[in-house]
């Protein structure tokens, strides 16, 4: 695993406590709790964008893993699956707050390349200093671009999944994506207060 | 063939085209020199934002930049010290323009805030009972009133059918609950008078520029005016605060007063209790049980009949008291020829040459008189400072215990202007529900012990408020690096910097006690907070 959040069970371990979790060993949950608390608490800062609201989602999370249990299929990696009921929970959250039901309107089908010409991609970034400042951005990103890219990117969801999880179509999720690195990629080069020209960007150091 | 868009590669590269379209894609690449290398931009940014994200490390989430929080944290405290300082200028202006220019209703005056504490317990020594259940009945009234806010706001978020029950008997219970009965008359304007004919039967609420009262009233006179004259018969207590009080008629309770000036030249058949610059018992003056008073200068020429008790600048006196005197002036004591106390006559005062007693004067008891050592300033001496290092080590050691055991409490951070703001409204509450809930379960036996319990442990939390608060300070300033095994190190380093910034801030000269508030409100609500983090944890936990 690449996360720095915990992730010290191996494949073995985490199956045997997957069993005797659930034949309801109250210690199974606690070691999955240790274990999976981070990355779960940190997917929910980014999807929720306030860290009390993302402690309370983890909370419920873990607090409500019993029951969910039940609809685990053990095919899939728990990890993932244990992200996406997260997530799922994160998103309900979010409806929640608002009265529509819908989080999102489906973007509206100009032509995304319009949203900002100049940007180039953002390519490997060397220091910590310059990470952080990714990750920043995109906690400080709008709602509906930070959601299906955290999505993408954190959860590695496929565009379908993230589809069915925020109740968009295919396209949106495509498009969305699409407009969320390109603001990532402006917010970025504005912090270098380089003004909009990419190449002097820290951020970028490949050339292409 | 023309190139793609740069929307259709980032699909691509995410590997979500459909398979012709990938084929096409690919088939493009092959030949396009200008696109190959957007594609590999494009794919290098992919797994970098996949690598960022997964790699994020716990303690970068919780804020999203430390200046920012910094900032907020700035924001959020001279906010609050501008509501502050509003506060006590609106009170100070309220106090000028309502009740004339009576320095003593200066907030900012020590004395004052004192005498509302003297009055309040002398108030509550007469009137205890009914005052404690009206003070209940209010604090209840707030009481609900936060759990209806409260149970509505989570019927709000969670929607929940049990939670909007509990908001509607809540918001019943509110309004069914009877109101204070009020049975008093009210009376207002610039000049008030109460002719000599009339009398009146229920307590009297008076409030204006100049109030006489020359008829009788029956029950309590509370009076809130400028100059009251008092010429006829108040069969109940008076309650004035004012700029001049003048007693020539008959108070047969006692008389509570808050006025610059106060003359008694006629009766007060009970104790009389005043703050105020100058007082006077006149020759013709007499207070049947106890006189005590804060006050300026005092002038006792009349009669007293039991304790005289007295702070005051200076006393001069004359008259006669029926048992002891005890008196702390700041200048001096004199008591003339034709003055008589039957008891002791205590004095404490800064020298002994401020003593004078006339040879024609009588002290039937013993005459003490104390010097009063002048405190020299405490930031002059060095125990001041050795006392604060030892107070220092002791949260330090005591947050490091704390933090080795639960480190989850020091979890909390104070995250916005905003969230610092309601943060003082939670530990408001969190200062007052506590030893009232605690009350209210001390009532019965079988809480008491819960009570005693519940007190304990806001007691604690008081104390602890400062520790909390200096960790989330330190722990904004220094943030914890990501090697767990330095952890410890680096929380007691930072939470010793939040300390040393703490008390320092809470010692400052004149501002002590703003900052010393804020500090417990900020610390009641961290602490809170996390207590119910923690608490949700263990319950998921055991789910």
């Amino acid at each position: 695993m690449r996360t720095g959040l915990g992730g010290s069970m191996d494949e073995g371990k985490l199956s045997a406590v997957l069993g005797r979790a659930g034949s309801g060993d109250a210690d199974a949950y606690a070691e999955l709790f240790r274990e999976f608390q981070p990355r779960v608490l940190a997917l929910c800062r980014y999807l929720l964008g306030s860290f009390e609201d993302a402690e309370d989602a983890a909370s419920e999370v873990f607090a409500r893993l019993q029951r969910s249990m039940k609809t685990y299929d053990a095919a899939l990696p728990f990890p993932k699956w244990l992200m996406s009921v997260a997530s799922h929970h994160c998103v309900d959250q979010l409806r929640r707050r608002r009265v529509q039901q819908r989080i999102f309107d489906p973007p509206d089908e100009r032509t995304p390349e319009a949203v900002a010409p100049q940007t180039s991609p953002l390519e490997e970034l060397v220091s910590v200093e310059e990470q952080d400042a990714v990750r920043a951005a995109i906690a400080a990103l709008p709602e509906r671009s930070r959601l299906p890219l955290v999505l993408r990117y954190y959860n590695e969801l496929s565009y379908d999944e993230i589809a069915a999880t925020l109740s968009l179509s295919r396209a949106n999720v495509a498009t969305l994506i699409f407009r969320a690195k390109q603001e990532l990629r402006e917010a970025l080069a504005r912090n270098e207060k380089v003004g909009k020209n990419p190449k002097l960007a820290k951020a970028h150091k490949g050339t292409y | 063939m023309d190139c793609f868009s740069e929307l259709k590669y980032s699909i691509y590269v995410d590997g979500e085209l459909p398979a012709e379209e990938r084929w096409q894609v690919d088939e493009h690449l092959l030949e396009c020199p200008r696109c190959r290398p957007l594609v590999a931009a494009l794919r290098r940014e992919a797994s970098l934002l996949s690598d960022v994200l997964q790699s994020t490390p716990a303690e970068a989430l919780e804020t999203a930049t430390g200046l920012g929080s910094a900032l907020g944290i700035l924001g959020a405290f001279s906010g609050m010290v501008a509501v502050a300082v509003g506060v006590v200028m609106t009170l100070t202006w309220a106090g000028r323009e309502f009740l004339g220019s009576a320095p003593l209703f200066n907030p900012l005056n020590r004395a004052a805030i004192i005498t509302v504490f003297v009055d309040a317990a002398l108030y509550l020594a007469n009137q205890g009972a009914s005052m404690l259940y009206s003070i209940v009945t209010t604090l209840s009234a707030l009481m609900l009133g936060f759990l209806v806010l409260v149970a509505v706001r989570l019927a709000l978020r969670r929607n929940s059918l049990s939670m909007g029950l509990l908001a509607g008997l809540g918001l019943a219970f509110l309004l069914g609950s009877p109101a204070p009965a009020t049975a008093m008359e009210r009376r207002g304007g610039t000049v008030v008078t109460v002719p000599a004919s009339q009398t009146i039967d229920d307590s009297l609420f008076v409030a204006g520029q100049s109030v006489s009262i020359n008829g009788t009233v029956n029950g309590n006179v509370y009076v809130w005016c400028q100059r009251v004259v008092i010429r006829g018969d108040i069969k109940g207590d008076l309650f004035t605060g004012n700029q001049s009080l003048e007693i020539n008629g008959t108070v047969e309770g006692n008389v509570y007063t808050y006025s610059q000036n106060v003359v008694v030249r006629g009766h007060v058949t009970r104790g009389l209790h005043a703050f105020s610059a100058n007082l006077e018992v006149d020759k013709d003056g007499q207070v049947g049980t106890d006189t005590e008073a804060f006050s300026g200068d005092a002038r006792v020429d009349g009669a007293v009949g039991r304790d005289l008790n007295l702070r005051v600048g200076t006393l001069e006196m004359t008259g006669h008291v029926g048992r002891n005197v005890h008196v702390q002036a700041g200048d001096t004591i004199t008591v003339f020829a034709p003055a008589r106390i039957d008891g002791n006559l205590e004095a404490n005062v800064n020298s002994s040459d401020h003593v004078h007693i006339e040879p024609g004067a009588a002290v039937a008891g013993k005459t003490d008189v104390h010097l009063t050592e002048k405190a020299p300033s405490r930031y002059s001496q060095p125990r001041f400072y050795v006392w604060q290092a030892v107070r220092l080590g002791a949260a330090l050691l005591t947050g490091f215990i704390l933090f080795l055991l639960f480190p989850t409490l020091f979890a909390g951070r104070i995250e916005s202007a905003l969230g610092t703001l309601s943060a003082v409204g939670i530990g408001f509450v969190l200062l007052i529900v506590p030893p009232i809930a605690a009350v209210a379960a001390g009532i019965t036996l079988v809480g008491l012990p819960m009570g005693l319990l519940g007190l304990m442990a806001w007691i604690a939390g008081l104390y602890l408020a400062k520790v909390f608060v200096a960790a989330a300070i330190g722990r904004m300033l220094v943030p914890p690096g990501a090697d767990p095994k330095r952890q410890n190190v680096a929380f007691a380093l930072s939470l010793l910097l939040g300390l040393v910034i703490v008390f320092v801030a809470i010692n400052l000269p004149y501002i002590a006690w703003l900052t010393k508030f804020l500090v417990l409100l900020l610390g009641l609500d961290l602490l809170g907070r996390q207590v119910l983090v923690t608490w949700r944890r263990t319950r998921s936990r055991m789910a």
